[in-house]
């Protein structure tokens, strides 16, 4: 034994080291994923961005279709965006330089629906801020937000501006858009939901909440519906510009509701479902998940089953018409997106083995799982 | 149990935030000071037991001579040196020890305000404490200062040069004479290592990372001056750029 010497000096200072890299950048290996994955479902394809390559899956039975790139890995890619019976979109964000000189850019690929690089002389790599959120094609613009607080409009068919400049707000942009005849819908984390002219990017008019807004707005019946990191949910009419009701929940709205035409789904981050009166904002019935619940609810194609996805991997399934549990099933990582097609919900992980998987909507059984546990 | 404990810090800062002119980069400043005067008394006692057991080397070394072959007998004259002198061995390591939780959930309550990514803010809802009236509204932080988003890395490499420099200065100033030539290497190896390894951290993380490692550091090396002046008995003459003239000159 040395006494005080027994312990170095510098053992507390490479113990705080050790912790801080362990605490600050993770322990996990693989592509670091700053944000969620998503995915879309066309037409019997299922295309997900699933981190180092883009994937175009057999809806029916999880076969892999296509990769883009079709041999090693690029990337992390992290939304896609579909033309229907045309193009894909998809964000990435790629690394550049040395150890310590590192840094990300994002970038836009326009695919043809084979899964080849087409049409655009080359990527748009115009924004400085992630791409969280997937954008949202209409008169041939891709309308899409960025980290930088800039909404971009790409003309689909060269990728130049279609706006004379970016519109810009004050906080970053991490929803998609909605589209709603000329009008592009928009949320910024600085408070506002914007209307602006799809053709030019000029602003119309803005609703602004006490709270960050991360969720594309729903529509319905002449009324947006969207929630917001101020506990609320907000109905404001489209033609006036006015509240028409908020809603108060236990915590962040993040994820965009769902509706039947009567009755307005939505979840807080809490795991707290509720469902509301579209026309009065009256609660109908609440059910709460044992999960933060980031995604908005999906509803089953019959209009039977409300389907939440939550952060810690499980899928929940509720009555759509009174809020009880139908079943769930619990899942690695994360959910990252949900998409219902038919009698089947799509999910995308990150954080887990499985990366795509689909699920029969009435029962949660599984119909496949990408990549197949064989193969992993 | 962990999550609380960081939400005390979280809040503290949105708390800061709101009042200090909702800047970011000021509130992380106040709370790293508050923080580390609540630290104060653990951190004093940590260096008063280090320049006592500095005090004892000579002792210490005259004993590992004469019983150098005989190790039991070495750690028996060593504890009843410590206990002559009223000290336990340990006493300058256990203060270190418990301000690790500290620490670690001020860094971390830094990185999850600052909030970059998606997932990072997801984690910030559940630690905002609801009852605290207005606070979930101050999302995201505006993490905009001069030329940096404290959000992302410094890209002009500002901050983390001077956190390499504090954290060289701080560590050299911290760390007491080698008395042996095994703990004058090990000393020199630290002395590069950790404020590289800092270096690293202020180039891969949230440059509000950098803003604590450097307030922090500063804290450091002036707490350390005036504690010198205090256990020498007085400051005359000591000014603090003779004490850093002083640190150079020991190279």
């Amino acid at each position: 034994m040395k006494g005080y010497h027994a312990i170095p000096k510098w053992l507390p200072a490479l113990l705080l080291g050790l912790f801080l890299v362990s605490t600050t950048a993770g322990c996990s290996s693989g592509v670091h994923a700053t944000t969620w994955t998503d995915l879309v479902v066309h037409e019997g394809v299922v295309y997900a961005a699933d981190l180092t390559q883009v994937r175009a899956l057999d809806a029916q039975t999880g076969q892999p279709i296509w990769n883009y790139p079709a041999e090693g890995s690029a990337g992390p890619f992290y939304t896609v965006t579909l033309l229907p019976g045309e193009r894909l979109f998809v964000t990435s964000q790629e690394r550049s330089g040395g150890l310590f000189t590192a840094r990300t850019r994002p970038v836009i690929r326009a695919l043809s629906l084979e899964g080849l690089e087409t049409g655009w002389p080359q990527p748009f790599t115009g924004a400085q801020g992630d791409f969280v959120a997937s954008g949202v094609v209409a008169d041939d613009i891709l309308v899409i937000g960025n980290g930088d607080g800039n909404v971009y409009a790409l003309d689909v068919t060269n990728g130049s501006s279609a706006w004379p400049q970016p519109f810009h707000t004050q906080g970053r942009v991490w929803a998609s858009p909605l589209i709603l005849s000329d009008t592009v819908y928009i949320a910024s984390l600085d408070h506002n939901l914007y209307a602006l002219d799809l053709q030019t990017g000029a602003e119309r008019w803005r609703f602004t909440t006490s709270g960050a807004v991360a969720s594309r707005p729903l529509a319905l019946n002449g009324t947006l519906y969207f929630g917001a990191f101020d506990y609320r949910l907000y109905a404001v009419d489209l033609t006036t510009h006015e509240t028409r009701w908020t809603f108060q929940g236990e915590n962040w709205f993040w994820g965009t509701p769902a509706t039947d035409g009567d009755t307005i789904y939505a979840a807080d981050v809490d795991g707290n479902i509720y469902a509301l009166d579209s026309e009065t904002g009256l609660l109908r019935w609440t059910q709460k998940v044992e999960q933060i619940v980031r995604l908005g609810p999906q509803l089953s194609s019959d209009g039977q089953v409300l389907l939440i996805g939550g952060n810690g991997g499980a899928i929940y399934a509720l009555s759509a018409a009174d809020g009880t549990p139908l079943w769930s099933r619990a899942g690695g990582g994360q959910i990252a997106a949900m998409v219902v097609a038919g009698d089947i919900v799509y999910v995308s992980r990150i954080l887990a083995n499985e990366h795509v998987q689909a699920f029969y909507t009435i029962n949660g059984r599984e119909l496949w799982t990408y990549p197949q546990p064989q193969a992993q | 149990m962990w999550e609380w404990f960081l939400s005390i810090f979280v809040n503290a800062l949105l708390i800061l935030y709101r009042f200090l002119g909702q800047q970011t980069i000021i509130a992380v400043t106040v709370l790293t000071v508050i923080v580390r005067l609540a630290m104060m008394p653990l951190t004093l006692k940590q260096q008063r037991s280090a320049q006592r057991m500095q005090e004892l080397q000579p002792e210490l070394k005259k004993i590992q001579e004469k019983y150098a072959k005989d190790r039991e007998k070495l750690a028996q004259e060593q504890m009843r040196l410590y206990q002559e002198a009223g000290m336990n061995p340990l006493g300058g390591c256990l203060p270190t020890l418990l301000q690790f939780p500290l620490f670690i959930g001020l860094l971390q309550a830094i990185t999850r305000v600052m909030a970059s990514t998606p997932p990072e803010l997801l984690r910030l809802s559940q630690n905002i404490w609801s009852f605290l009236p207005g606070m979930t509204n101050l999302v995201p932080l505006q993490s905009r200062f001069l030329w940096l988003d404290i959000a992302q890395p410094d890209p002009y490499l500002i901050l983390p040069i001077l956190v390499v420099l504090t954290s060289w200065i701080a560590q050299k100033i911290m760390t007491p004479p080698a008395t042996d030539q095994r703990s004058a290497a090990m000393n020199q190896q630290m002395m590069i290592m950790m404020p590289l390894m800092f270096g690293f951290f202020a180039l891969s993380y949230a440059s509000g990372l950098s803003i604590y490692f450097i307030i922090s550091n500063l804290i450091t090396i002036l707490q350390y001056y005036l504690t010198r002046r205090d256990t020498l008995g007085s400051g005359k003459g000591t000014s603090l750029a003779t004490r850093v003239k002083q640190v150079f000159s020991r190279q």
